[in-house]
């Protein structure tokens, strides 16, 4: 028995022995130095890259380049982009998924600090973008001090927000003309929906809101805590007198509760809220919605609502909410009532919020390795330049040859106007052979001055409804904190627990203050003062 | 044999049995029903109901799935690492553990010991990508079937069901001449089919399901196995797989009729293998394990 374990024990150690020796045989990977830069790069993808595709081939071919994107699938990007680096492997070129991986390959003296004055010199066309944009939103990608990472978003489709959606046909069967805008105007028709049977099927089966419809409900009251919300719910931080405050432990949230609370007793909250509205497939299908059990939602975003705009289009391509429900119901997904304001407390003007910007976790960030050669790391810097030059530019780069692979055509509308409307040519129409040739080298999507951009539908439908103007109040705290990872997920549920449990009465509403000190205890007030230290710092910055 | 009379007790014993495995059957056909039935269904039915029998039926989802090219690189791939990996598995199994179930192999605790030792300590996803790549597998089907070709599971297993055959068997094969390889293929390998049939089982499926090794170790995209296809069709949508593009989000996802058809695709070919070795399965494998 002795001998056995002694022999183990000199077996695991020759094990440990040869991982050491495996670690430490591997190769530096060498650079390319001739004259044509090769770059690697990761970005986001739902499809896997395909080396030969035609856009690539003309961009390697106009820059010079060469240009090999690794194939890492989004899901299990973080873990198998860690495994690489790992392995001695690290793009020039690296998305980041979120604010905490930035600082992580900062720590692991992976990514290289970004030389402003590099991109002064260089990059002033991108630089003027990104600007543009947003003013000063470069400061949000500081990590200690020095740039780190520029930005990865898109506002090239218009504006987009959370939704207000009301069953229209239901309004007017309950008697309801005008569309709620007040909050008490809210409740009158949840009333009625969940009493006076809007579907004329003379059954009690329909209720007024379900959970989505929570966050509108809440944000009215001007804090947006993270039961309701569809996508990855968060808790918002919004900013109350110079500091930066959590959402779900503001008093105004606790009248909220009260408010809700009432509306499940009288059976006027769907039962189901807690599980959500949504039952599997697409995320962001209120399946509550479609089937007819609730008549106000606030699933899912803007853009999946919006209806068919071109008198040609197919009916598959509207918002997938609105086509679902149009499958069902036709007439109900015509009476449609979408909004981008949330209801007012008030009567009189409608509350506004700081402006969302587009500050998020995806960013891009560039390996020591690349900014070591300066010569690769400056024809980089043309490249980007070149490509935010102008819109026909960027589009070219990023689309292809206008009147070979795409063009603008004059289309109708269903609503009596013409637009120009971008259409595929050739073998460019089929998707799949779309998917397999086109090629992203771009950063972001920049908002082109007005006088180059084109107006779409989807702007016109979307702008008066109010989903371009900060009438949101959305979360103002752009960066993962340094203990977000460590306390979020108990807070999360400490926070949805209490909300549900006040909700549905099995604590009385009182426990909404005992929830506050359990929340602040559990590593909220470290949140909340790390919090207030960015909010401050980025405030100090703003110059 | 003597009729035992049913009690009222007994009929009420069986009733229950009977209804209780009814239900459970039934819970664990329904999901497979319902994407069966979302398979044959067209894309303008309404997809937020549940149905059995599809209000319209297509064969167009079929048509799609099957000729998608990545579908089709799959199935080559993903045939050929689960015929490969069997393959190596099932030789490799059974000649490690032929020799430790011999109870006059010389040390053999101590090499038992070596192989059951594996079963508590792994090397870790690092250390085996660092292992795979520094010995140039990478981006190849072997990537694919040597890192698992022997689990110590399995070799334990297979080892209990051969301490459970005779002895005489081998002695007299010796008293006619045959060697040790001779006595191991032909004397009791054709006696250990039920552990054979069971082990292919069980290491064709672990094959054709297997995904994480491809993800990391293949980077060629056209040589990536079935069920990554699979998984990145399906998962399409879903939170897990959000788009941060909101631009893009809203054109890229396919309907769920699609998805639902592709995880038909790519799991009915390893169900239909199941009734071909039920039969070995009824005589059990752990009966041997017992006597170990």
């Amino acid at each position: 028995m002795k001998r056995t374990k002694r022999v183990i024990a000199a077996a695991v150690f020759c094990c440990l022995l040869a991982g050491v020796a495996v670690g430490c045989g591997q190769k530096t990977e060498q650079t390319d130095s001739g004259q044509t830069y090769n770059y690697t790069m990761t970005m986001y993808q739902t499809e896997p890259a395909n080396p030969d595709s035609v856009l690539k081939k003309e961009f390697e071919e106009r820059f010079g380049v060469t240009v090999d994107v690794w194939d890492i699938e989004w899901q299990k990007y973080d873990e198998i982009l860690n495994l690489k680096m790992a392995g001695g492997e690290v793009p020039d070129i690296i998305y980041v998924k979120t604010a905490q991986a930035a600082q992580k390959y900062v720590d692991q003296d992976i990514a290289a600090p970004i030389p402003l004055e590099d991109l002064e010199r260089l990059a002033p066309n991108m630089l003027k973008r990104i600007n543009d944009d947003s003013e000063g939103q470069l400061k949000y990608y500081y990590i200690d001090d020095e740039l780190y990472s520029l930005p990865s978003y898109s506002v090239g489709a218009g504006a987009s927000g959370i939704p207000m959606v009301w069953r229209g046909d239901w309004l007017k069967n309950v008697g309801i003309d005008k569309v709620p805008e007040t909050l008490d105007e809210y409740e009158e028709a949840f009333y009625k929906f969940a009493k006076e049977d809007p579907d004329g099927n003379g059954k009690d089966d329909t209720y007024g809101l379900s959970r989505s419809g929570l966050t509108s409900v809440f944000a009215a009251y001007g804090f947006v805590p993270s039961l309701g919300q569809t996508g990855t719910p968060q808790g918002y931080w919004h900013s109350r007198d110079g500091q930066l405050v959590y959402s779900a432990i503001q008093p105004e949230m606790k009248t909220a509760l009260e408010r809700i609370h009432q509306w499940y007793v009288d059976g006027v909250l769907d039962p189901e809220f807690i599980t959500g509205e949504n039952k599997g497939g697409y995320w962001a299908i209120s399946h509550q919605f479609i089937n007819g059990i609730i008549g106000f939602t606030s699933h899912g975003m803007s853009y999946h609502w919006e209806p068919l705009f071109y008198v040609d289009a197919d009916p598959s391509t509207s918002g997938q909410d609105r086509y679902e429900l149009s499958k069902l119901n036709k007439e109900a997904s015509d009476a449609l009532e979408v909004s981008g304001k949330p209801p007012k407390l008030t009567e009189g003007e409608q509350p506004t919020y700081p402006p969302k910007e587009y500050v998020r976790g995806e960013r891009w960030m560039f390996s020591k390795d690349l900014l070591a050669d300066q010569g690769k790391w400056e024809k980089l810097l043309s490249i980007y330049n070149e490509m935010y030059s102008s819109k026909e530019t960027f589009d070219e780069i990023s689309m292809g040859k206008k009147g070979v692979v795409w063009d603008y055509e004059d289309a109708a509308t269903v609503d009596g106007n013409t637009y120009q409307r971008t259409i595929y040519l050739g073998d460019w129409k089929d998707q799949e052979y779309r998917n397999d040739n086109t090629f992203n080298f771009r950063l972001f999507s920049p908002n082109f001055l007005e006088a180059e951009r084109v107006k779409t539908p989807r702007d016109d439908w979307a702008d008066p409804k109010g989903f371009n103007m900060p009438y949101f109040p959305y979360n103002e705290l752009y960066i993962n904190l340094p203990s977000t990872n460590r306390y979020n997920s108990e807070l999360t549920k400490i926070e949805d627990e209490a909300y549900v449990q006040i909700i549905t009465g099995d604590q009385p509403i009182d426990y909404f203050d005992e929830f506050v000190e359990k929340w602040r205890a559990s590593g909220g007030a470290q949140l909340e003062k790390e919090a207030q230290e960015w909010f401050d710092e980025v405030n100090q910055n703003q110059s | 044999m003597v009729r035992m009379k049913k009690h009222a007790g007994d009929w009420a014993f069986d009733i229950f049995n009977f209804l209780l495995m009814t239900f459970l059957c039934f819970i664990t056909v329904y999901p497979f029903l319902y994407l069966l039935s979302l398979s044959f269904t067209s894309g303008d039915v309404p997809l937020t109901q549940n149905y059995i029998i599809p209000p319209k039926v297509t064969l167009d989802n079929y048509a799609k799935v099957l000729t998608n090219s990545d579908i089709g690189n799959g199935f080559i791939m993903t045939i050929a690492r689960t015929l490969l990996g069997t393959a190596i598995s099932l030789v490799c199994t059974v000649c490690t553990a032929y020799p430790l179930s011999k109870k006059y192999f010389v040390h053999r605790n101590l090499f038992t010991s070596f192989v059951v030792i594996t079963m508590f300590v792994s090397g870790g996803t690092i250390p085996s990508y660092l292992l795979v790549k520094s010995i140039g597998l990478m981006d190849t089907i072997w990537a694919l079937v040597l890192p698992g070709a022997i689990s110590a599971y399995n070799v334990v297993i297979c080892r209990n069901f051969f301490m459970g055959i005779p002895d005489s068997l081998e002695e007299s094969a010796r008293i006619d001449g045959a060697n040790d390889i001779i006595i191991l293929f032909r004397i009791i390998l054709p006696v250990s089919l039920p552990i054979i049939a069971t082990l292919t089982l069980w290491v064709a499926v672990a094959n054709w399901n297997a995904w994480f090794d491809s993800l990391i170790y293949i980077t060629t995209s056209r040589k990536q196995v079935l069920q990554v296809v699979m998984r990145r069709i399906v998962l399409e949508g879903t939170q897990e797989m959000m788009n941060p593009d909101p631009e893009l989000e809203a054109m890229l996802v396919n309907p769920e009729t699609i998805k639902a058809t592709t995880v038909m695709v790519t799991t009915l070919p390893i169900l239909c293998v199941y009734p071909f070795i039920q039969k070995y399965f009824v005589k059990g494998v752990m009966v041997g394990s017992l006597k170990g």
